[in-house]
């Protein structure tokens, strides 16, 4: 009897421990095997990491000359890379991340995507709490990247490969605190077989009618950058009350994240969305029965900046994965889900490139002016 | 056992290190005391900065009442707290109409598969509330919902009739999940209740069903009213099937105006001040709770006196079966069905058939996403940490409390109690405050989730260690500290053992109940500390409902598997109410 309750408090002490170690050390380190984004998957961490190391040295070519061998070299000693991002989704995410990790191998690849209200949030705590855990940051809504900027909260870097963006978007910070790392084109998505040809919207303005009611889905101005940045066109277009209390009178469906508008329209849930014109292609492509209207007084273009986190844990791979933003490779990785390029030497099939699209952009010191306030406006008026 | 004990006082055995140091010195007082320290700050401490940030403003000094006066004049709150308040008593009123009948057609009748009842009934209590409202949204929604389809198949029309997206499916959706509640209460009591009260009333001529009304119910009248009141409770601390089905009805309720606050740009003193309702009308009506409960000792309903007989409800036993089978349809067999159905198929808006089917979100939730599989082991990482401190304190506390070892015990018991006073959010609330400044900064580690199950769920371990504590007789240990151990060994040597199987139902009720918090976690995961119901909640946001079917399966998996390994080994009891 005595020793078998030894057995068990030794048993219950060991799992104290284990529980202690796992949750109060180093956070990151829990993590290791289940968060390596790579298509390997089922393989253990360990095994993963000698395959890859086995790589670098056959493969150690494959770095594109843009890249300083020194930060290679010093970006593989760090060894890993966490990006918290807002654009796309997470299966985009994953997708970069594996292609960041083959292109250089040895460093891993954490990605989270969430709406931008909650992962800034989640930013900032992390920041106030002193966890060092993201390397860079990538967001829809430019306000939190100047508030970041203000604050000395961003390390400054020029990547490498920065003429090959489109030039309106090269440069959104002279200090180069941020970088343009995504466009975002948002369109009226529909479901062909939930409304007519005849019946469907032309225009933003379009929406405001009478004969969209309950028929529409988009996400929350107040938790994601991109609906947030939309409306705030909208207002410029057209004047807050103008515009919103006519839209509220069709009682659209409103989610949270911009991406559930899509999987609404897909479903057939609503039969139009204020989406994201590069989900809608995905899904077309799928054999979904989706499709995207241009709206006639422009297509919002979401200019999502990317930038260095000042306490970055890997500053080099960061530096890496900012200049890797750069380059054609990426490009073509997001041009493969419909998702419009940064560079303008890549098209995406069956959209229209962005110098054929009437493009509607709010500046980003309205954006950091105005935005706020949209986002309290929304609250005010749609609840969420 | 006997020849440890045997040994002279003052040698040290292998194995005696808990208890006594090398001097031989019984340092027991101190592991109380320090028991004690460790209740009073992981209480306090919440609670005294909640209190604190409620009355502060962000970035400045000073005392204000502002957040008060902006709870309680901005109108959107205002209509906030009676959302809420109509959510509670819908859902509640809900609760009642169920559990009532079902704990009376199945205590005191014949009607047939009783026992399957009762399993289900303890399948429906364990089911996290927000996996069925999940489910409810791919079954309710007013245009792709599966019964809204279905309906249009078969009766043809515009528009299917149900919509999950509004308070109403709110109040069902939670209702739906709370009967079990209002079920335990009513059912104890009813087991109590003799049957020559209702004798007495057949043979003056009334029939079964008027007894029923007229005498039996009555009877048993202070245990529905106080289920009504934990039904009330429950859904007016519940966050995430609220939230999920209300955001897009553009219903506020509170604990999601609270979460909002903790959204960027957060608002954490106004949440604090916000809580304070909630905590208040949480306070007063368990209060009340508890003044009904003591008047359930009238003296019809003692104790084993009268005869009980079952009653035979001739061919309405079918009547009662099939609502009983109704409610577990709703509640069970159409939200698991349509989960396991959406986590097989590659689209789930697509038709059920061959070409559609994959395990492709299996492979991919438990492989393949980085969240979600870190998720699953942090779940259950956490789960087992806070299932074991709370165990520990709970024992211990419980040990103090009814040997009264100290002076002042009695308050101990009933501080250890107060997390049942406060809902979850306003828990996390209090535990992100107080954790996330120095000299404690446990955010952004599984720690602070840790704590927070931990002082969330430690009534529940504490009164369950304290109801196995009262059934052994102190003599035992008499007799081993005569024997000459100290009172550390007595605890470890004779009391654990003699409550053990007690000790393995109390840690599997807080694991369950830790694997399916979501109130709490949501305001404190950090993104290395997700834990599987807060992925769930952002992937629904994200509408990849596969993944979430997938996941949710997954979850309910092993839910059920340690209920069953739980049922297996302590029998049906083992979750019987520790709240009421």
């Amino acid at each position: 009897m005595g020793k078998k309750i030894r057995g068990i408090s030794i048993a219950l002490v060991a799992l104290f421990l284990v529980t202690f170690l796992a949750a109060c050390g180093d956070p990151t380190a829990t993590t290791a095997p289940a968060t390596t984004t790579t298509a390997a998957t089922t393989t253990a961490a360990p095994a993963t990491t000698t395959t890859a190391a086995a790589a670098t040295t056959t493969a150690g070519i494959a770095t594109s000359a843009a890249d300083d061998p020194a930060l290679v070299e010093a970006a593989k000693k760090e060894g890993k890379l966490v990006w918290y991002t807002v654009w796309f989704n997470q299966d985009i995410v994953n997708e970069i991340g594996a292609a960041f990790s083959a292109k250089y191998p040895g460093i891993k690849f954490e990605g989270t995507r969430n709406v931008a209200a909650t992962i800034y949030q989640k930013l900032t705590q992390e920041m106030q709490a002193g966890i060092k855990n993201v390397d860079v940051f990538g967001t829809t809504d430019i306000s939190q990247m100047i508030e970041l900027k203000e604050q000395g909260k961003l390390l400054q870097y020029n990547p490498a490969g920065k003429e090959n963006i489109i030039q309106q978007y090269r440069n959104p910070d002279n200090d180069n605190n941020y970088q343009t790392g995504a466009l975002i084109p948002l369109v009226i998505g529909y479901n062909t077989t939930k409304i007519k040809a005849e019946e469907l919207p032309k225009s933003w303005q379009d929406l405001t009618q009478d004969k969209y009611k309950d028929k529409m889905s988009t996400g929350s101005g107040a938790a994601s950058g991109q609906v947030g940045t939309w409306a705030l066109s909208m207002q410029q277009k057209y004047g807050w009350d103008a515009y919103f209390n006519a839209f509220n009178k069709q009682n659209p469906k409103l989610g949270r994240s911009i991406n559930d508008a899509v999987t609404d329209i897909v479903s057939g849930e609503r039969a139009i969305g204020i989406v994201p014109l590069g989900q809608v292609l995905a899904s077309k492509a799928k054999g979904n029965p989706v499709d995207a209207i241009y709206p006639s007084d422009g297509t919002v273009v979401v200019v999502s900046p990317v930038g260095i986190v000042k306490d970055a844990p890997h500053p080099a791979a960061s530096k890496l994965f900012l200049n890797f933003l750069n380059s054609k490779e990426y490009a073509e990785l997001v041009a493969k889900y419909f998702e419009q390029p940064i560079r303008g030497d890549i098209a995406v099939t069956g959209a229209k490139a962005i110098k054929d699209l009437q493009v509607v952009t709010p500046k980003p010191e309205e954006i950091r002016k105005d935005l706020p306030d949209i986002i309290k406006k929304w609250k005010t008026l749609f609840g969420a | 056992m006997a020849e440890q004990v045997q040994k002279p006082v003052g040698s040290v055995a292998p194995g005696q290190r808990v208890g006594k140091l090398r001097s031989g010195r019984d340092f027991s007082p101190i592991f109380w005391i320090a028991m004690v320290g460790v209740l009073v700050v992981l209480m306090g401490l919440p609670l005294f900065w909640l209190l604190v940030r409620s009355f502060s403003l962000p970035k400045e000094a000073g005392v204000t009442l502002e957040n008060y006066t902006t709870v309680f004049t901005t109108p959107r709150y205002l209509q906030a707290i009676w959302n809420s308040l109509l959510l509670a008593s819908g859902s509640a009123a809900l609760s009642v109409l169920i559990g009532v009948p079902m704990a009376w057609a199945i205590v005191r009748t014949n009607m047939p598969l009783r026992g399957l009842m009762r399993i289900l009934l303890l399948v429906a209590f364990t089911t996290p509330p927000f996996l069925g409202g999940i489910a409810w949204m791919l079954l309710a929604s007013p245009n792709s919902g599966w019964l809204n389809k279905l309906w249009l198949e078969w009766f043809g029309g515009e528009k299917g009739p149900f919509n999950v997206f509004s308070l109403g499916g709110a109040i069902f959706v939670v209702g739906i999940y709370s009967y079990p509640y209002t079920f335990l209460l009513v059912s104890s009591a009813l087991e109590f209740v003799s049957s020559e009260l209702e004798d007495a009333a057949q043979v003056l001529g009334a029939g079964t069903f008027q007894t029923t009304v007229k005498i039996t119910l009555p009877l048993v009248w202070p245990s529905i009213l106080s289920g009504f009141i934990l039904a009330f409770l429950e859904a007016l601390a519940l966050f995430g099937s609220p939230t999920l089905l209300l955001i897009p009805a553009r219903t506020p309720i509170i604990t999601t105006e609270i979460w909002q606050m903790f959204q960027f740009p957060p608002n954490i003193e106004l949440a604090s001040a916000f809580a304070m309702p909630l905590l208040l009308i949480t306070a007063f009506l368990l209060w009340l709770q508890r003044k009904l409960l003591a008047k359930r000792n009238y003296t019809t309903v003692t104790g084993k006196g009268g005869q009980k007989r079952t009653l035979d409800l001739g061919p309405w036993r079918w009547v009662f079966l099939g609502f009983c089978l109704l409610v577990s349809s709703f509640s069970l067999f159409l939200p698991f069905i349509m989960l396991i159905r959406t986590s097989l198929s590659k689209a789930w808006g697509k038709p059920f058939e061959g070409s559609n089917l994959t395990l492709q979100w299996f492979e991919d939730v438990l492989f393949k996403q980085p969240y979600t599989s870190l998720s699953i082991q942090n779940t259950l990482l956490f789960s087992a940490g806070a299932a074991t401190f709370a165990m520990f304190i709970g024992i211990s506390i419980a040990y103090i409390v009814n040997r009264k070892l100290i002076r002042g015990s009695r308050f101990l018991g009933f501080l250890v109690m107060t997390p049942l006073v406060i809902p979850g959010i306003v828990i996390a609330i209090g535990i992100f405050i107080a954790y996330s400044r120095p000299p404690l900064v446990l955010y952004g580690t599984g720690l602070i989730l840790i704590v927070a199950y931990t002082t969330r769920f430690l009534p529940m371990a504490y009164s369950n260690s304290s109801d196995i504590f009262k059934s052994i007789n102190p003599e035992l240990e008499m007799a081993a500290r005569n024997l000459g151990s100290n009172q550390l060994e007595t605890v470890r040597k004779i009391t654990v053992p003699l409550v053990k199987r007690g000790l393995v139902g109390g840690w599997i009720l807080v694991f369950i109940l830790a694997v399916r918090e979501l109130s709490c976690a949501i305001l404190l995961f950090s993104t290395n500390t997700q834990v599987m119901p807060t992925v769930l909640f952002e992937m629904v946001n994200e509408g990849s409902y596969e993944r979430v079917a997938a996941l949710g399966v997954v979850m309910l998996l092993l839910i059920f598997a340690v209920v069953g390994l739980a049922y297996r080994l302590l029998g049906r009891d083992f979750m019987l109410d520790k709240r009421s």
